[in-house]
């Protein structure tokens, strides 16, 4: 409990003006201090303010980026409280949609007061919610009594996926079933070559135009449909970031897209959060993996570290062979950038998405800063060529245009290298 | 408005000393502009200006029993009201049953401070019977009425 600066001013005051009227010997000046050592006496004689007790209540505990979520603030106090002051603190990605940071309320003795709260989820995240400062004040504002409450109320908000109707095929598939047509022959539905008969080839596959024209029995070959592996490498090392959007960002919102794209079409899926802060989940399919690595972006964060790092610390089950594999890198890092020459040159189809940072970046007036920004610009042209050169499909994307318009490019840019290497 | 008036008034009754009194109606006009943008700060400085500016009327011109108990509820509402916007962040929710408490307490402190103030004038026109009495009785009631709050809030202080 702590007395607020109104006791000792109006306490001074009072006793200024009794102390003037004495030496001036006019009475009527008591007038004036009265009424604040009125105040002051019925103030401090009405007992000390209600401790009040406080909690904020979540109606969930999951939610998606743009969504909005209901709370609750709950206070109790053994007497009345005239005025109670509650400061709620929200952290950075999260904003009022009903309510305000302060609230003024008044609570009966006895009574449970509640009151309804509405949050909007601008930025995925984990949050932890409910730390509270409440100030109870007495009858006439004199004394305060403030106690503080640690939140226990987590929220978890998901990056919003955008709905892709096609990604990327990838160059080889694995032996499990799945939805793309495979290289190599079996059983499925896309026709893929004629063959002279073997014993146990079922009669159902007999082609009966090539057997008449060629008096021989020829049975039909197919592409079957297999499934492939995809790993999401989010690179983790930096990031550019203007007002509340970052380079961040736009790469978990990608890899969440890509994530639902891919677990949906029957692939297996894994992540590897590359950075000062390396975390790998091996590729597997189904519902599991799915939540498994969308809490695991959840945590995706830039941590400064100046380790060299490269792709030796993963373990091999991270990286199947035969995986295609889509970086997600603004390429600001030597080491992101290195450990993805890397990859390509141990075998592993690659495929990487530029999140520029240019448009993350203001540029400067003066002449110096436009020069720098065209190097800068010239060095990430250089660096792209790398890549292509390798053969790495490279696509500069800003974060803001739609995902779909960058896999398309992404596509053309394979299909092309394929045509023109065949 | 309230503090202009009150800022206003002695200047208009000071005569002689208007100079004066303006310049401390001015600097308290700025203090109180002061507490109300800043939270509260320079507040007790605005206090004692507005003090200081009737205290020389008054000292030098006799002015009537009814304006130092309307200058007197003046002061005491405007400093409530004062200190009360010094609470309140600059965005906030503030509860109905607050406001409404907040404004039947200020009419409660309007209203006793007129009737204290009224009482403390009857006071002062009381004949104590002699000066060493009036002197004593003054005294006692100075220590009375200052010591009583520093009571209370060592009591409380203790309590709690």
């Amino acid at each position: 409990m702590r007395r607020t600066p109104k006791l000792a001013l109006y306490a001074a005051f009072a006793a200024a003006m009794f102390v003037t009227a004495l030496a001036l010997g006019r009475a009527e000046l008591v007038a004036l201090g009265a009424p604040f050592a009125l105040v002051l006496a019925v103030g401090l004689s009405r007992g000390r303010p209600a401790e009040v007790d406080a909690v904020l209540r979540l109606s969930t505990d999951r939610a998606l980026e743009g969504q909005e979520v209901d709370a609750e603030l709950v206070l109790r106090a053994p007497a009345t409280a005239p005025a109670v002051r509650v400061a709620l603190a929200l952290p950075e990605g999260l904003r009022w949609v009903s309510g305000q940071d302060s609230l003024l309320l008044h609570v009966a003795a006895g009574e449970q007061r509640t009151v309804p709260l509405r949050l909007g989820c601008g930025r995925w995240g984990a949050y932890r919610l409910g730390d509270l400062i409440v100030r109870s004040f007495d009858e006439a504002g004199l004394v305060v009594v403030d106690r503080s409450f640690r939140g226990t109320s987590l929220l978890r908000v998901y990056p919003r996926p955008e709905r892709l109707r096609k990604a990327v095929w990838p160059n080889e598939t694995q032996p499990f079933v799945g939805n793309y047509v495979a290289r190599g022959k079996g059983e499925g539905i896309e026709f893929a070559d004629i063959r002279p008969y073997v014993p146990g080839d079922r009669l159902r596959r007999i082609n009966w135009r090539a057997t008449s024209l060629r008096q021989v029995v020829y049975v039909n070959e197919q592409h079957p449909e297999r499934n492939t592996d995809v790993v999401i490498f989010l690179d983790s090392f930096s990031e550019v970031r203007r007002h509340d959007a970052s380079t961040l960002d736009s790469a978990v919102r990608a890899a969440a897209s890509l994530t639902e794209h891919y677990l949906a079409s029957r692939d297996r899926v894994g992540l590897v959060s590359f950075g000062g802060f390396v975390r790998w989940l091996a590729p597997a399919a189904g519902e599991v993996q799915r939540y498994r690595i969308a809490e695991a972006l959840l945590e995706t964060e830039t941590i400064l570290s100046f380790v060299w790092q490269n792709i030796d610390v993963l373990p091999r089950r991270s990286l199947t062979p035969q995986a295609l594999i889509i970086a997600l890198s603004p390429l600001l890092d030597e080491r992101s950038v290195r450990a993805l020459l890397d990859l390509r040159r141990r075998g592993f189809d690659l495929v990487v998405v530029e999140i520029s940072p240019l448009g993350f970046v203001t540029p400067g007036g003066e002449p110096v800063a436009q020069l720098s920004r065209r190097l800068w610009r010239l060095w990430r042209e250089t660096l792209r060529y790398r890549y292509e050169q390798s053969g790495v499909a490279v696509v500069e994307w800003d974060g803001s245009s739609p995902l779909a318009a960058m896999i398309e490019e992404v596509r053309a840019f394979r299909r092309f290298a394929r045509y023109t290497s065949g | 408005m309230l503090a202009a008036g009150l800022a206003a008034y002695p200047v208009v009754q000071a005569g002689a000393l208007g100079r004066a009194v303006l310049l401390l109606a001015v600097l308290a006009m700025v203090c109180v502009v002061a507490a109300v943008v800043l939270w509260g700060r320079l507040a007790g400085v605005a206090l004692f200006l507005l003090a200081a500016e009737y205290v020389v009327v008054e000292a030098t011109s006799r002015v009537g029993p009814l304006s130092i108990v309307v200058y007197a509820v003046g002061l005491i509402v405007l400093f409530e009201l004062l200190l009360w916007s010094a609470e309140l962040p600059r965005r906030a929710v503030v509860d109905r049953a607050v406001a409404t408490h907040r404004v039947l307490s200020l009419g409660l402190i309007a209203s006793a401070a007129a009737l204290l103030a009224l009482v403390a004038l009857a006071a002062a026109g009381l004949s104590l019977g002699g000066a060493y009495r009036g002197a004593l009785i003054g005294v006692v009631a100075a220590v009375l009425l200052i010591g009583s709050p520093w009571v209370l809030v060592r009591g409380r202080t203790r309590r709690s």
